[in-house]
């Protein structure tokens, strides 16, 4: 039987850069679900997530001789998806401008849909939910900083890297960002405390 | 360690990374001062939150609508050589030089219109220059060399009393008195 190989990242960029197929459907699997997380906690839409994730794998489809050997596949493939993301949120705001210039006043409340769950459900998406409002509600590059820290568990070294920022001042953001994030998230919980 | 250096060092001591000295004074911190004590319970927790956080994954068919794209030229692949993606100054090649050898020509044509070798003179307007030729050269004198240029009087349109304009000679004063154009002062 013949035994698996197990091929790193760079091995499979460079297969890829000379025209291995195979090797850039691999990098796909390896890295969908990773990139799919880190840009969902960035852009809090699952659709948009999705369709940024794929606009990253066309990037690397079509841009892979930009990567040289000397940086880490995972951070250059970080630092695309971080891109196209940022690019996309400062499209958003602009639609969102137009958007709401073009309402009325008495149009721009919105309706929150209701859904039917359980105590127990609305409990556990309450607790995402909220997780996922409070890291959304954090400026953009302690959002950025911390979501490649807790989530993706990236080193330090690395998220200096992909955001081109020095290493202290990325220990200060992400530290920054936590002590936000607990201010938020206290105040969920005293709110989830308090009976009604 | 007060409150505020307590705080920047909180992701430190989350993940090991304080020295000795500083872990003691940090833990010594905690034991008095609940506010910051509070601080940090709430942060282990929000990370471990964030961390512990439902991991979303990309849809089923991901990898089929991701070929298809791909197939059907909404992504050609740019060919270049690996070398190629150099940049100078984050322009491609030909824009740096070219916008390197637009900044020499400018420089060079400065230098040569300077006069006296590159010196540096206020550059004055045409309308400027004859302003500045017909005023008094010593300004700091009090005394102009050259009588300003005063409007005949004219009983119409001035609101002075009428001067009698008479021609005076050097001689009428026994050549005493020297006559000085129009100096009032």
């Amino acid at each position: 039987m013949p035994e698996k190989v197990q091929y790193s990242d760079k091995e499979l960029i460079l297969r890829f850069q000379q025209g291995d197929e195979l090797a850039y459907v691999e990098l796909v699997n390896r890295y969908r679900n990773r990139l799919m997380n880190f840009i969902y906690r960035f852009v809090g839409t699952r659709e948009e997530a999705e369709d940024i994730v794929q606009d990253t794998f066309v990037k690397l489809f079509q841009k892979k001789d930009y990567y040289r050997p000397i940086s880490e596949f995972s951070t250059w493939i970080f630092t695309i998806a971080s891109n196209l993301a940022k690019t996309e949120l400062r499209k958003r705001k602009r639609r969102k401008v137009s958007y709401l210039s073009q309402l009325g006043i008495e149009e721009k409340d919105f309706d929150i849909p209701v859904k039917d769950t359980t105590d127990e459900e609305m409990v556990g998406e309450f607790t995402e939910t909220q997780i996922q409002n409070a890291i959304q509600s954090l400026q953009l590059h302690f959002r950025t900083a911390l979501i490649l820290r807790d989530i993706e568990e990236l080193s330090y070294e690395e998220i200096s890297k992909i955001l081109d920022v020095p290493l202290g001042t990325i220990k200060s953001r992400i530290n920054r960002a936590r002590l936000q994030l607990q201010e938020k998230l206290k105040h969920v919980q005293k709110d989830r405390r308090t009976p009604i | 360690m007060n409150c505020y250096e307590f705080q920047d060092k909180v992701s430190a001591y989350i993940e090991k990374e304080l020295t000795l000295s500083d872990l003691n004074r940090f833990e010594s911190h905690i034991d008095f001062c609940k506010t910051c004590s509070a601080v940090l319970t709430g942060v282990r927790s929000s990370v471990d939150a964030v961390r512990a956080s439902e991991r979303v994954a990309v849809s089923d068919d991901f990898n089929d609508r991701l070929l298809k794209m791909l197939r059907h030229g909404k992504a050609k692949p740019v060919n270049r050589s690996i070398g190629s993606g150099r940049k100078f100054f984050g322009y491609e090649p030909r824009y740096a030089f070219a916008s390197m050898a637009a900044v020499v020509l400018i420089v060079v044509l400065s230098i040569g219109i300077l006069p006296e070798g590159g010196k540096i003179v206020p550059v004055q307007l045409s309308t400027q220059q004859g302003f500045i030729q017909s005023a008094p050269k010593k300004i700091n004198s009090g005394v102009p060399l050259q009588p300003p240029l005063v409007a005949e009087d004219s009983e119409e349109d001035s609101l002075e009393t009428p001067r009698e304009s008479r021609k005076v000679s050097p001689g009428e004063f026994g050549g005493k008195i020297k006559l000085v154009k129009d100096q009032k002062k």
